[in-house]
């Protein structure tokens, strides 16, 4: 007779590709058939947290994944993603030497790895293990190095896409450098935080990548908008993802010359806006000139507490507008006012996600002001239940239900670090799951989102 | 779907299928027999039940590896290395077989040599290819799971089964016959040999081997993804040398006894002959190199003779060969430059001899040579080499420019010209005017305006440019002044062409003196209007009122006693215009104006054309039969040297006799057989100054250019060298005319003197602009 | 129309195209050329193969995925467990009768009937423990204690991601 635990290997490791998170560690203490099957999907992915960070001690508290895979090398030919978000610190400022040394010896034997994320700044005592990974495509540093250090970053050639966050003055210089072994590969860069970076060089570093479909200059205070904008257009015209900063000192372009993205490909647009005065509505009026091929418009602004302005809403989706097809928009550290929504919910018709703040006291008329959204799926919150004071309403399960109600295609609901998923119902008409829900924290707030994060 | 017990070949009885426990000995008995039969008899068929025996044995095999039997465990993740035995198996002894099999290939092929070894490569391929894909898809369970695992955690040399095969093949029987003096390559070489040397060849077997070397190639990092490294290694390369060898002896043969022409014509077949091979069973990406290397050895290593040889071409005219020469030298970096300098060299040559032979004819000499005469010879040369760089050359820029660069050479300075720079624009201009005028044979206009557009031709290469607009200037006025213009069409349209090769300036006052004569007869008209009611305007009056600036005109220098007869309405005209366009100043230009007198002392009324001085003298005689040149001096003021030239013209027409010296009698019996008689012939001395006149103002003119320009630049750059100013100028002037040096040193000097510009404290050279 | 005999002798005829999604029989259909020969599926009893030939006739005339779809399927981190209506109730089924058709499924290579089987067991798995996990399949435990343990140490890191 068939059971599962006679199953073959092959059909195992099929089932397990379609499980996450705690069912993985659930399976892998079942039998030693699920053991095995479960091993290739539970160390693809290697991460560790803050909340991994709190328990470590170097005796006793939780065993690092480093640690495994230093004891059982066998395992690492499975890993192909290393995500480090934090590392544990022994005393302010200086991280366990034991957990550097494991981390270095574990990276040293995954030969397989494709992608390597590491948002702490210990970077310099990996460096070495990271050598010769012949598979490694996408790399996400904090990128305080020496230069030496960044000699030896220049050694890793085949990235398709590359993130560099707080880089110090010797990385970005060699950037030039490196594109040049990196240009027949790379096609997504990230700039973070550089005091660097400006139109200088980004006018010499971008005609050598040919291959840039996605650019984000974001916080480098010598690359404002305008700058980021001459340069891309007129080197990396193919870019299909974009997103800069317009800082708040920016001089106000001249109305005769408005910086304007002439980007036919652009599907995605993240605008990081600074400025808390109206100003920038005529800044921004010239970049959505020919903007109609968008699909993804991510703005976050500067202040929480500050209402978007009437304008700003306007130049999304202009009253006059035959269609905007603006698929994703996220409207991030602001205000918005239930008028408001109902003015974009009118125009942009194709919306699929929307990322606003919700008004959880509010949710029947906010539920009004979005019915008009058809293909609406995903509903995201982006408000922060501790940034105001004083308790907070969270949303709740007949909310959720009522608007899932309302907006016949409104699958998903993230709110207040829970995801609830709707699901036909014959008595109830939507029955409603929450889950725990956290972000991908690989991902800066400007990246695309990619497929696989939300249900389609 | 229907279903229904039977009783024929229960599914799990077939032949004698080993159970799914099955050892490896076993199971493996079983596969190798069906290996072999698939790999060596397929032509024998294979059965449904066969097939699916083999599938499910090898399926049965790699799924029967049970976690809870590998009991050597160690404590915690486990090794998992006892699933992957198991695919591991099969995949080694699929290699074994395959050695074993190639291995009978290998020995059956080390007799054999040339052609039968091909075809023996080719067959064995066919069968060989064939039958591996076929285990690939009986064994495609192994390749999705075992394989596909193996390969992404990174283990190198383990490939899908038919790629396996194609590894295989490749390093046990095709490296092995290559490795005896390359004997497969060689092979194809030699048969390829045999084919340029005309020999019919059979092309298919050449690209089913060349082809099985391009599917031996293997991407070690992405499988699915062709290589041409074997190729390239064991096929392209003795194949490229091998050509240049061939080439390099059978062009030197060639040219040791045959014509370059004769040449020419075979490199070209050589060259599409080769191009077509690559089509035909070698692989595109040879392309490029095959031809690049054919272009060196064919046409790069003997350029130097075809250089030699081009003059020849050109002398006789040989369109053919020309362009066979330029098409095979322009595959060739710089192949093309030697022939631009020496076709520059030819047209030069040819443009001097034309004109050469013009004055050689002429036996006046250069001074009156006839302007369509020289004009016709330059165009002629360039007509036919134009053609030569359309037909044989392709129209191509280099040639283009060559033609130009000589044209512009002998248009200016020919054995007609000497070293004057103004004869050439001088002709043209005349030549232009002469078409333009009432009496030119150019019947149909399409005919003139061709014509004009010839002049064009020239007037590109003309350097002095100014020194022509002046001439043209000048006979366009007299053209007016005259009413002798063919027709406003083609003025206007010789206009348009002038302003569309140098700018609007450059025909700015042409267009002006068309305005001015536009204007003067409309102010005529008001003028008769206005006299209509006064009873003695028997006189016919017409005036041209012409601006000072635009016409290339001058005033007479001689008083002029204005007869009384047209005194009135002198008069009356000057106040007209006066209180019409108050404060602007009228000078008569009697030297240019005409005039018509009525006879009536005769039997036969004649009409007189004369010019104003023939008829102020004429009139003297209304009152005297007979006058002495003292008299007629004194009577109308003009000077002797031009009265004496105008009285020959009167007697020479028999209106004065002239008997006693210094004593003008009417003639009482003046004949003529036409009623409208034309005294009004150009005087000796205005023809004459007429040249040197116009090429005074030309001097003037330039000076005032060069002096505008260097303040112009100087105001732009503030202070600069003498040397680069000196550049500059030469630049921005050289659209107009070619400025001599001495001439912009003198205009700095001057400008220096006037303190428009000053010389820089401590410096020699360096000037600085004075605002 | 293609003869299909299974395990336990019983004769399927069955439409070429319906068959054809079985990958490994189209391809030996294309190898081996068609004839009235019969097809002996020596893995599969007539129950399971009654099942899946309902399956591949209700599918019938789908695309078939293409050989490196399953590539870019596993660059993905996560895949999607959904399962469209008529496959979740063509799925209910006792639990030896789902390895049986995913076992089916994968010799006889039909590939998205492969993953309806696998997603189902995969949302059978989901929210439990090892010890529900066990009793679910009625598994056998054969970690020693001291196993268990160092795994649950080892696989710690792993929860709640």
């Amino acid at each position: 007779m068939v059971t599962a635990d006679n199953l073959n290997l092959d059909v195992l490791e099929l089932i397990f590709a379609f499980i996450s998170g705690n069912d993985l560690v659930a399976v892998s203490s079942v039998s030693k058939s699920f053991l095995a099957g479960v091993i290739p999907c539970l160390y693809a992915t290697v991460s560790f947290t803050a909340k991994h960070a709190k328990r470590y001690r170097p005796r006793g508290g939780i065993m690092s994944p480093f640690l495994t895979l230093r004891n059982h090398p066998d395992l690492a030919v499975h890993v192909r993603y290393i995500d480090i978000h934090c590392a544990p610190f022994i005393a302010v400022g200086q991280v366990h030497p034991k957990f550097l040394s494991e981390t270095a010896d574990a990276l040293q034997v995954c030969k397989n790895l494709t992608s390597f994320v590491c948002e702490p700044r210990i970077l310099p005592a990996l460096l070495g293990s990271l050598q010769g990974k012949e598979r490694l495509q996408n790399v996400h540093i904090y990128a305080a190095l020496t230069t030496i250090q960044g000699e030896m970053l220049q050694k890793i050639t085949k990235l398709r896409s590359l993130t560099l966050d707080y880089p110090t003055w010797n990385v970005v210089d060699s950037l030039t450098r490196w594109a040049q072994s990196l240009q027949r590969t790379l096609s997504h860069l990230t700039i973070f935080m550089s005091q660097e970076v400006n139109g200088i060089f980004l006018e010499a570093l971008l005609p050598l990548l040919p291959r840039l479909r996605g650019l984000h200059v974001i916080g480098c205070s010598k690359a404002p908008h305008t700058v980021v904008i001459k340069a891309a257009t007129t080197h990396t015209p193919s870019l299909k993802e974009f997103s800069f900063t317009i800082f708040e000192n920016t001089p106000p372009p001249s109305l005769f010359c408005l910086p304007t993205i002439t980007l036919p490909s652009l599907r995605h647009l993240a605008i990081d806006v600074r400025p808390t005065s109206d100003v920038t509505a005529v800044t921004m009026s010239s970049l959505f000139v020919s903007l109609t091929s968008l699909s993804t418009l991510v703005l976050k602004f500067a202040d929480r507490q500050l209402p978007v302005w009437s304008s700003v809403i306007d130049l999304i989706a202009p009253p006059s507008a035959i269609t905007v097809p603006l698929k994703r928009l996220a409207l991030i550290d602001c205000a918005v006012s239930i008028d408001m929504v109902g003015k974009l919910s009118s125009r942009c018709k194709d919306l699929e996600m929307l990322e606003i703040p919700l008004p959880i006291k509010d949710i029947r008329a906010f539920t009004t002001a979005i019915s008009s959204l058809k293909e609406l799926h995903t509903l995201t919150d982006v408000g922060d239940a501790h940034a105001s004071h004083g308790p907070r309403a969270t949303l709740a399960r007949n909310d959720v239900r009522y608007m899932m109600q309302a907006c016949g295609n409104l699958k998903t609901i993230v709110s207040d670090g829970r995801m609830w998923t709707g699901h036909p119902d014959f008595f109830m008409g939507v029955t409603v799951m929450p889950q725990r829900y956290k972000a991908n924290a690989t991902q800066h707030w400007f990246s695309p989102l990619k497929e696989y994060s939300y249900p389609s | 779907m229907s279903s229904s017990t039977t009783t024929t070949t229960p599914a799990n009885v077939s032949h004698t299928m080993p159970p799914a426990s099955a050892d490896l000995a076993t199971t493996w008995a079983f596969l190798e027999e069906g290996v072999d039969h698939i790999m060596t008899k397929l032509q024998t068929g294979v059965s449904y039940s066969k097939y699916m025996s083999l599938y499910t044995v090898a399926y049965n095999y790699c799924t029967s590896s049970r976690m809870h039997n590998t009991t050597t465990d160690t404590v915690g993740q486990g090794s998992r290395t006892g699933a992957n035995l198991m695919g591991s198996d099969l995949y080694n002894n699929l290699i074994r077989y395959f050695i074993t099999h190639l291995k009978l290939l290998k020995d059956q092929s080390d007799s054999l040599q040339d052609e039968a070894l091909l075809r023996y490569y080719a067959s064995e391929w066919d069968r060989y290819t064939t039958g591996a894909n076929y285990i690939n898809r009986l064994f495609t369970y192994l390749n999705r799971h075992w394989v596909k695992r193996e390969r992404d955690e990174g283990r190198k040399g383990v490939y899908p089964v038919y790629t396996l095969a194609l590894v295989q093949w490749k390093s046990n029987f095709f490296l092995h016959v290559q490795s005896k003096h390359t004997k497969l390559a060689g092979a194809i070489l030699r048969l390829i040999e045999r084919q340029r040397n005309g020999e019919t060849i059979d092309q298919g077997l050449v690209k089913k081997v060349v082809d099985s070397f391009v599917s031996l190639g293997l991407d070690e990092s992405d499988i699915n993804k062709a290589s041409l490294d074997v190729y390239r290694e064991h096929l392209e390369t003795p194949f490229l040398d091998a050509t240049e060898k061939y080439y390099e002896q059978e062009s030197e043969a060639f040219l040791a006894e045959s014509s370059v022409s004769d040449y020419l014509k075979k490199a070209e077949e050589r060259l599409k002959e080769e191009e077509d091979r690559v089509d035909r069973y070698l692989n595109t990406d040879t392309r490029k190199q095959l031809v690049s290397k054919c272009e060196h050895v064919l046409i790069r290593q003997h350029s130097d003779l075809m250089w030699e040889s081009f003059q020849s071409l050109l002398d006789f005219d040989k369109d053919e060969d020309l362009q066979r020469m330029y098409a095979l030298l322009s595959r060739i970096p710089e192949g093309l430059e030697p022939l631009r300098k020496k076709f520059e060299e030819h047209v030069k040559k040819a443009g001097l001899a034309a004109v050469a032979k013009l004055l050689g004819e002429g036996s006046e000499g250069a001074d009156s040579l006839d302007p369509k005469a020289y004009v016709d010879a330059l165009l002629e040369v360039h007509r036919k080499n134009s053609e030569t760089v359309t037909r044989s050359f392709r129209g191509e820029a280099g040639f283009v420019a060559s033609l130009d660069k000589a044209c512009r050479e002998f248009v200016n300075r020919n054995s007609a010209t000497g070293s004057s720079t103004t004869k050439s624009p001088e002709l043209l201009a005349k030549h232009a005017d002469m078409l333009l005028r009432k009496n030119n044979k150019m019947a149909e206009e399409e005919d003139l305006e061709g014509a004009l557009n010839r002049v064009m031709v020239l007037f590109k290469y003309i350097e002095d440019k100014d020194v022509f607009q002046t001439f043209y200037a000048t006979k366009l006025s007299k053209r007016l002044i005259h009413g002798v213009s063919a027709s406003d069409e083609s003025e206007a349209s010789m206009i348009s062409k002038l302003k569309e090769a140098c700018g609007f300036e450059y025909t700015n006052k042409l267009q002006r003196m068309f305005t001015d004569m536009s204007l003067s007869k409309d102010l005529t008209d008001q003028f008769k209007e206005r006299m209509a009611n006064h009873e003695d305007m028997d006189i016919n009056f017409s005036i041209m009122v012409l601006g000072t600036n635009f016409w290339p005109l001058s005033a007479p220098n001689n008083d002029f006693i204005i007869p009384p007869e047209i005194l009135p309405t002198y008069d009356r005209f000057s106040k007209y215009y006066q209180t019409k366009h108050s404060g602007r100043k009228l000078t008569w230009l009697w030297n240019y104006s005409k005039n018509e007198l009525r006879t009536n002392y005769l039997n036969q009324k004649y009409i007189l054309m004369t010019s104003s001085y023939q008829m102020s003298v004429l009139l003297q005689y209304n009152k005297h039969d007979t006058l002495s040149l003292e008299e007629l001096i004194a009577a109308t003021a003009i000077s002797k040297d031009i009265l004496s030239q105008v009285l020959t013209l009167l007697v020479k027409a028999k209106v004065l006799i002239n008997e006693e010296t210094d004593q003008y009698d009417l003639n009482p019996n003046f004949k003529s057989k036409k009623i409208r008689v034309n005294l009004n012939q150009p005087i000796k001395a205005e023809v004459k100054a007429e040249s040197s006149e116009v090429l005074k103002t030309v001097d003037e003119d330039r000076k005032y250019v060069i002096q505008a320009t260097i303040v112009r630049i100087m105001k732009a750059r503030k202070t600069m060298k003498n040397q680069p100013l000196i550049q500059e100028v030469i630049s921005q002037i050289s659209q107009r005319f070619a400025p001599k040096i001495p001439d912009i040193k003198k205009a700095i000097d001057t400008l220096l003197e006037k303190e428009y510009i000053e010389r820089v404290d401590g410096t020699r050279d360096t000037f600085a602009y004075v605002a | 129309m293609v003869h299909l005999v299974t395990s336990d002798n019983v004769e399927f005829v069955v439409d070429k195209e319906v068959v054809e999604r079985s990958v490994l029989i189209k391809n030996m259909l294309e190898d081996v050329g068609e004839s009235d020969q019969s097809i002996p599926l020596a893995n599969v009893s007539s129950a399971v193969l009654r099942k899946v030939i309902e399956y591949c006739e209700h599918h019938r005339g789908e695309p078939l995925p293409s050989a490196d779809a399953d590539q870019n399927q596993d660059e993905t981190r996560k895949r999607t467990t959904d399962i469209s209506e008529w496959d979740q109730k063509f799925i209910t089924v006792d639990q030896e009768m789902l390895f049986e058709i995913i076992l089916a499924a994968n010799y006889l290579d039909i590939k998205s009937l492969l993953d309806v089987g696998c997603k189902t067991v995969a949302n059978m798995i989901k929210g439990k423990t090892p010890d529900e996990i066990r009793r679910l399949f009625n598994i056998v435990n054969d970690f020693t204690p001291e196993e268990e343990a160092q795994i649950k140490k080892e696989n710690e890191w792993a929860e709640d991601r």
